[in-house]
């Protein structure tokens, strides 16, 4: 039976090889040289009259130590210059990567939205439900977080090829730093319309990227397994139904939309609109972060003077589709000047609420009779966002 | 005779002179480059080949050598080393310097003394 232990020289040459710490390709070419070394030394110790085996160990004992001949190739592989060089590449391959986790990411996500109406279509009849709406518009925060793990999982491979290092040797130091860099971003650099669901979408940014670099190995890249794209799509698909990207609806006219919220007696829209008066000066203007203006104008000085605690209310509402009010009291109410003997108006900055809540205006003011009555409506309930930084937001509550 | 450690750290420091001297005459492979080293001292001294591949490869790091690798008909193929432009001027610069270092050290080892 051939004997299949492995030689002096292979064992020296693993021991090298695994001391290295290199890439793959790197490792084979300097074990490669060196056992291209033994062998020509060999041969010359062998015509010198030593034996072959006496021959084997001499060449061996020549090159000396192997995890030091190993440390003194790697450090002159792995220099400050090559760690420079490798940061352009890293970044080409973050935004590769980014790229990738996009499409990747609305893949498995649209796959997951059809997949959750097939389900919702199957189960439908039992349960009562069908197919109620499909939002393309929730794809945003699945899909950042799938960019993230992406970014963060292209950077180790390239960056340790380049800088000839083992990807397990900067996978987490690159994890960490790029944890660090991502996180500073979303929490500090991005201001966008905010919400709960996006904050924790930014705040998990960072989390998803540290996965996202943690999960390279050294190991050939494999194809992603059945197995581990099946639980994602399924993962996916209960979640796309639990956030609503995909919704169910009673059969009937017993939706889902939201609750309905309670009629409320007093507020601005029970109080008849005034006849006197009229809105004038554009009424509404001023949405989107600036103040809103407000305003009414009378035929005569008279007529205004007839009117009593004139002043702009906002109360919080639902959105257009069901615009009741959602307390028994204006969130703000903002005192009316007297522009003119004529003509009054109301300047008004929205509450920076932390959800993106959504407000009904008017401008009321007592009447003759006594009664509150709308001087000027500030018609559909309107969004405003929350504009800022996720950290604004989160130290904002 | 001079104790051991001095030989082996004075070699230590001039293993990348010994190597880009004997590249200066045309491309060689690592063992090869021991053997010319060895030869050219007349067998006084060799680089350790544990510590040559370390300078071989730092040499070519710094791009003072380029490595091909090549067949040979007998035997596995082989990596062999050339100079480049800058290994050229890195050899002048440092057959300057060790001539400096020579002519200091042998003026002390000389014996003589300041009149200081």
């Amino acid at each position: 039976m051939a004997d299949i232990r492995p030689t002096d020289q292979e064992l020296y040459l693993a021991r090298v090889a695994a001391a290295l710490r290199m890439p793959d390709t790197t490792t084979r070419e300097i074990t490669e040289e060196l056992a291209a070394h033994l062998a020509d030394a060999r041969d010359a110790l062998v015509e010198e009259g030593l034996t072959s085996d006496h021959a084997d160990r001499e060449a061996l004992a020549r090159l000396g130590n192997p995890e030091d001949l190993a440390s003194g190739v790697r450090r002159a592989h792995q220099t400050r210059r090559r760690l420079a060089t490798a940061i352009g590449p890293a970044v080409g391959a973050t935004i590769r990567g980014a790229v990738v986790g996009y499409f990747f990411g609305i893949g498995v996500l649209t796959l997951a939205a059809i997949l959750a109406v097939v389900v919702i279509g199957l189960i439908g009849s039992t349960l009562h439900l069908s197919f109620g709406g499909y939002d393309t518009g929730w794809y945003s925060g699945p899909v950042t977080l799938f960019v993230a793990a992406y970014a963060g999982h292209g950077i180790p491979r390239v960056f340790a090829s380049r800088s000839e290092r083992w990807v397990e040797d900067v996978r987490f130091p690159i994890g960490l730093i790029g944890a660090i860099a991502v996180a500073v971003i979303a929490l500090f650099v991005i201001r966008l319309p905010l919400d709960a669901g996006t904050v924790a979408v930014l705040a998990l940014t960072p989390v998803a990227f540290v996965v996202g670099a943690v999960a390279a190995s050294d190991r050939p890249r494999r194809r992603l397994p059945i197995a581990v794209f099946g639980g994602l799509l399924v993962l996916a698909t209960i979640a796309s139904v639990a956030a609503g990207l995909v919704t169910a609806r009673w059969n009937g006219d017993h939706a889902f939309d939201g609750p309905t919220a309670p009629s409320l007696g007093v507020s601005a829209w029970d109080a008849p609109v005034a006849e006197d008066a009229k809105p004038s000066g554009g009424g509404l203007t001023g949405y989107g972060g600036v103040p809103l203006e407000l305003s009414a104008a009378w035929d005569t000085d008279a007529g205004r003077a007839a009117w009593r605690d004139i002043r702009a209310e906002v109360w919080r509402s639902g959105p257009p589709e069901w615009p009741n009010l959602l307390d028994s009291a204006p969130v703000m109410v903002v005192a009316a000047t007297v522009d003119t003997p004529q003509w009054a108006s109301a300047s008004v900055t929205f509450p920076k609420a932390t959800d993106r809540a959504w407000y009904r205006v008017a401008l009321t003011g007592l009447g003759p009779d006594g009664r509150r009555y709308v001087l000027a409506d500030g018609g559909e309930p309107t969004k405003v966002d929350y504009v800022g930084s996720a950290w604004d937001w989160l130290t904002s509550r | 005779m001079a104790p051991r450690f001095l030989g082996t750290q004075l070699l230590k420091g001039t293993t990348p002179l010994l190597v880009l001297t004997v590249l200066a005459d045309g491309e060689l492979y690592g063992y090869e480059i021991a053997s010319r080293i060895r030869e050219r001292s007349g067998g006084a001294f060799a680089p350790s080949e544990g510590s040559l591949y370390p300078a071989l490869h730092a040499l070519e790091a710094d791009g003072a050598l380029e490595a091909t690798w090549r067949t040979s008909d007998r035997g596995p193929r082989r990596r062999y080393y050339q100079l480049t432009e800058r290994g050229r001027g890195m050899l002048a610069e440092s057959r300057d310097q060790w001539a400096s270092f020579v002519r200091g050290v042998s003026a002390v080892a000389a014996g003589g003394r300041s009149n200081g």
